[in-house]
């Protein structure tokens, strides 16, 4: 049951957000080799992409009804125009599943996803010192990991 | 030209004009810039503002020509 007290920081994510991350991103490389020509050496179980996507998105859409806390800050440049189009679930995503995150010298976590539903770009979200209050999120286009 | 200073976590927000946010840059780990699309800076964003700038006293002077 995914509740607010495992995002607290150094708790291990839990093994079906694993498990079920790594299978997605298993058949997204696999669609990726074989769209160039690859080849995979046993034959693509036939449920692997749907159900590991599926299981994703199911998992995502119980992230977000857990709602992180968000700062003055962040609602108020929520309505600008380049952060308007970022998806609540995208920022829900960064933080419970960083693919890079970095410790600032104050206590506070940027973490950095790539987000599929907009052409691979990293979305950078900053939570406070607490981990569970996000602080700003925006597309960082400078960002290399 | 607006400035909001957010209590909560100790930040300021310069916007220096209105108009559309291309990019967020670092300036350094507490410090972004925002730019438009031809790169001019329309907002800068200090992180732990009180021990960074003297918000107590704030003045604003316009000196005639």
């Amino acid at each position: 049951m995914l509740t607010d007290d495992w995002l607290t920081c150094g708790n291990p994510e839990p093994a079906e957000i694993y498990s079920a991350r790594r299978t997605f991103a298993r058949a997204v490389a696999w669609s990726k080799i074989e769209a160039q020509g690859g080849r995979r050496r046993q034959p693509k179980p036939q449920s692997c992409t749907q159900s590991g996507k599926h299981r994703v998105q199911h998992l995502l859409s119980r992230c977000a009804r857990l709602e992180l806390k968000k700062t003055k800050y962040f609602d108020s440049t929520r309505l600008r125009s380049d952060r308007l189009g970022i998806d609540l679930r995208w920022i829900d995503f960064t933080v419970l599943n960083p693919q890079v995150e970095h410790a600032q010298s104050d206590g506070r976590i940027p973490r950095w996803a790539s987000i599929a539903e907009c052409d691979g770009r990293w979305l950078r979200t900053v939570l406070l010192e607490d981990g569970k209050t996000v602080h700003n999120a925006f597309f960082d286009r400078g960002f290399r990991p | 030209m607006k400035i909001r200073y957010f209590e909560d976590t100790d930040m300021l927000l310069i916007e220096l004009k209105s108009g559309s946010v291309s990019e967020t840059r670092d300036l350094d780990e507490n410090t972004l810039l925002d730019l438009d699309a031809q790169g001019h800076v329309l907002a800068i964003t200090l992180e732990h503002a009180t021990a960074r700038a003297e918000l107590s006293s704030f003045s604003f002077d316009r000196i005639a020509a």
